[in-house]
């Protein structure tokens, strides 16, 4: 075989492997490092706006994820589970910013204007096709379990399984920061089989018995990989 | 090397497959094959007539196929000229090969390997002609038009074309017809490669998109304002000579040059009267706020940096940092300019002018910023937009 047959045949084996390597290993790992990043990026600007009184989202992947770890959640579903945290209150960008930050009570009217956020952040995830399938996640993430007092659009088993831990979670985030570690437990354990999935909460009393050792949140983040 | 039946009916089968994968370069829907290697392939090592024969079939196949599948084509006429054009672009390359000596069917020569550059490119050419031909038929305009039009996605496919054409001749030629099935490592790897690219491509797209819903939703007078401030500022962009991935970029800079005002509450913003000391200080965090939001994000990292500093002004007096001319990046300066004027002219709908403002007419406006060229907006920025926004006047 002469040498330039040679030269020819190493170059194009060059050329198709790089395409191997960049097509299965570089491009998908970029791809999930953007995804990730965009997802943050989109849940420090609802953090900036809500001036972090939704609770640390980082704490919030922590608990969701070991809490779909507990009730056996698949690999993807789990996943799912992740990304919807991050974007969980993104419809926070269409409710006034004096009704998020507001100290006191709210109105009625304003009670509702923030309800709606949950829709709202749906109705965008809608709209971008790569986020489309977070979007019934976060339209339930304050769904009542049994439906009382809600809309009757869906309530139970019906709810997405993510959406069920999520609120949850969200519950617990929130009020953690003002009524501390054990009244936000009470809450959540107040509201199992009314306000949420009593095996939910189940799972949810199971991952945080020991939330209140001091390096708790270091050994959660190190036992569960996230993002 | 005779040319046996089954080694031509497997050839027939790679150029099929081969037809049938196509690999997508872009979102757009801009398509290659790598049937022409095949086929100049066959033509190296076997010679012209069964080139041509192959060619043929393959085509008629392909677009029989092609026909089932798509609804828009249901005209007969489009595969019998497919084939046709196929078999006389084979003939045209099958001759001009013949040119070079070597023994067709024979045993591997480095001429072969001569032979398959000049046999793509000679197919490729008459291809290419044939169609720009047809165009000009058709559609009015000169071949040279239409050569000119394809050339731009002709002249790479010429390149892998050739390099594949050699891949398959020279294993062929030393060993067996079986031996081309190896390119479709290449051609799966490839289709793959593009696939996943052009996911990557729309994501990012996509997460511009949503992000600068986010801040339109915060503040619904910012909607129409941001679009119109990205169009600008592209155009500034260019004309200032910034290349034209540049230019795309400083339009998603545009689009989410505000971000960081979903952290501000609107009721400052919107606020007719003038800002207190505090409010003030609240609204000027939003380039900040803005850098942080998007900034942790890899690809939008050069694009933090303009945000942070689209209200910084030459004279030192901007904020946050209050840089000096030199310092502050074109893309902000642009940003702040186009910024400004959009401001100004109130956007042409009442709805959409900002409460704390008169709306001017373009011309005022442009003499504002004028005035303001040296001290408040960059000279030359100001000077390229003023142009762009006659031209676009006029």
């Amino acid at each position: 075989m002469s040498f330039l047959a040679i030269v020819v045949l190493g170059i194009m084996a060059l050329a198709a492997l790089t395409l191997c390597y960049q097509g299965w290993f570089v491009l998908p790992r970029e791809m999930d490092d953007t995804y990730k990043q965009s997802l943050a990026a989109f849940a420090r600007a609802i953090e900036a706006r809500s001036n972090g009184l939704c609770g640390s989202t980082e704490q919030a992947v922590l608990l969701s994820v070991a809490i779909a770890r507990d009730i056996g959640l698949s690999k993807r579903e789990t996943r799912r589970l992740e990304f919807a945290v991050y974007l969980r209150d993104i419809g926070l960008s269409a409710v006034a910013y004096s009704i998020i930050n507001n100290p006191g009570r709210l109105t009625a009217a304003q009670r509702s204007s923030f309800d709606r956020h949950a829709e709202t952040g749906a109705s965008m995830l809608d709209q971008i096709p790569h986020l489309r399938e977070l979007a019934p996640i976060v339209r339930f993430h304050h769904a009542v379990w049994d439906g009382e007092g809600s809309l009757p659009v869906a309530k139970g088993d019906r709810l997405p399984i993510q959406s069920r831990v999520l609120a949850v979670v969200s519950r617990y985030c929130e009020q953690v920061g003002t009524v501390g570690h054990n009244d936000a437990i009470g809450a959540v354990r107040a509201g199992a089989g009314t306000l949420y999935d009593p095996s939910v909460v189940a799972s949810f009393s199971r991952v945080v018995e020991s939330a209140n050792e001091p390096n708790y949140w270091e050994s959660l983040r190190r036992s569960v990989a996230i993002l | 090397m005779p040319p046996t039946w089954p080694s031509l009916a497997w050839l027939v089968l790679l150029a099929l497959l081969a037809e049938l994968l196509p690999i997508r370069l872009s979102d757009s829907g801009m398509q290659v094959t790598v049937t022409t290697p095949i086929i100049c392939a066959t033509i190296v090592v076997h010679g012209t007539l069964e080139g041509l024969l192959v060619d043929g079939i393959v085509t008629y196949i392909a677009g029989s196929i092609a026909l089932r599948r798509r609804v828009d084509l249901k005209r007969w006429q489009w595969v019998s000229f497919n084939t046709a054009q196929a078999v006389v672009s084979a003939a045209g390359a099958g001759l001009v090969t013949s040119l070079i000596p070597y023994v067709r069917g024979g045993s591997f020569t480095p001429n072969m390997l001569v032979g398959s550059v000049v046999a793509v490119g000679s197919y490729m050419s008459l291809n290419s002609f044939i169609v720009a031909w047809c165009q000009q038929s058709i559609n009015g305009r000169s071949v040279r038009y239409w050569l000119n039009s394809m050339w731009g996605l002709v002249g790479p496919q010429y390149l892998v074309h050739g390099l594949m054409a050699l891949v398959i001749v020279v294993p062929y030629s030393i060993s067996s017809a079986y031996s081309a099935v190896a390119i479709f490592l290449p051609i799966i790897a490839a289709r793959n490669y593009f696939r996943l690219r052009a996911k990557l491509v729309a994501s990012y797209r996509e997460t511009i998109r949503a992000l600068g819903l986010m801040i339109q939703l915060a503040h619904p007078y910012t909607g129409g304002h941001l679009d119109r401030v990205a169009v600008w500022g592209s155009r500034t962009a260019r004309l200032l000579g910034l290349p034209a991935e540049d230019a795309d970029l400083v339009y998603d800079a545009a689009l989410l040059h505000d971000i960081g005002k979903i952290a501000v509450n609107e009721e400052i913003l919107n606020k007719p009267a003038k800002l207190t000391e505090v409010e003030r200080e609240i609204v000027n965090r939003h380039p900040e706020l803005g850098a942080q939001i998007i900034g942790e994000i890899k690809y939008l990292e050069p694009l933090a940096e303009w945000i942070l500093y689209h209200h910084e002004r030459p004279d030192g007096r901007g904020y946050p940092h209050g840089l000096r001319d030199r310092d502050i990046p074109l893309q902000s300066k642009i940003i702040s300019v186009v910024d400004a004027f959009d401001a100004m002219v109130g956007g042409g709908t009442p709805g959409e002018s900002r409460p704390y403002r008169r709306s001017l007419s373009l011309e005022a406006a442009l003499a504002e910023l004028q005035r303001c060229a040296g001290s408040q907006f960059d000279r030359r920025v100001v000077d390229a937009f003023s142009r762009v926004v006659k031209e676009t006047a006029r």
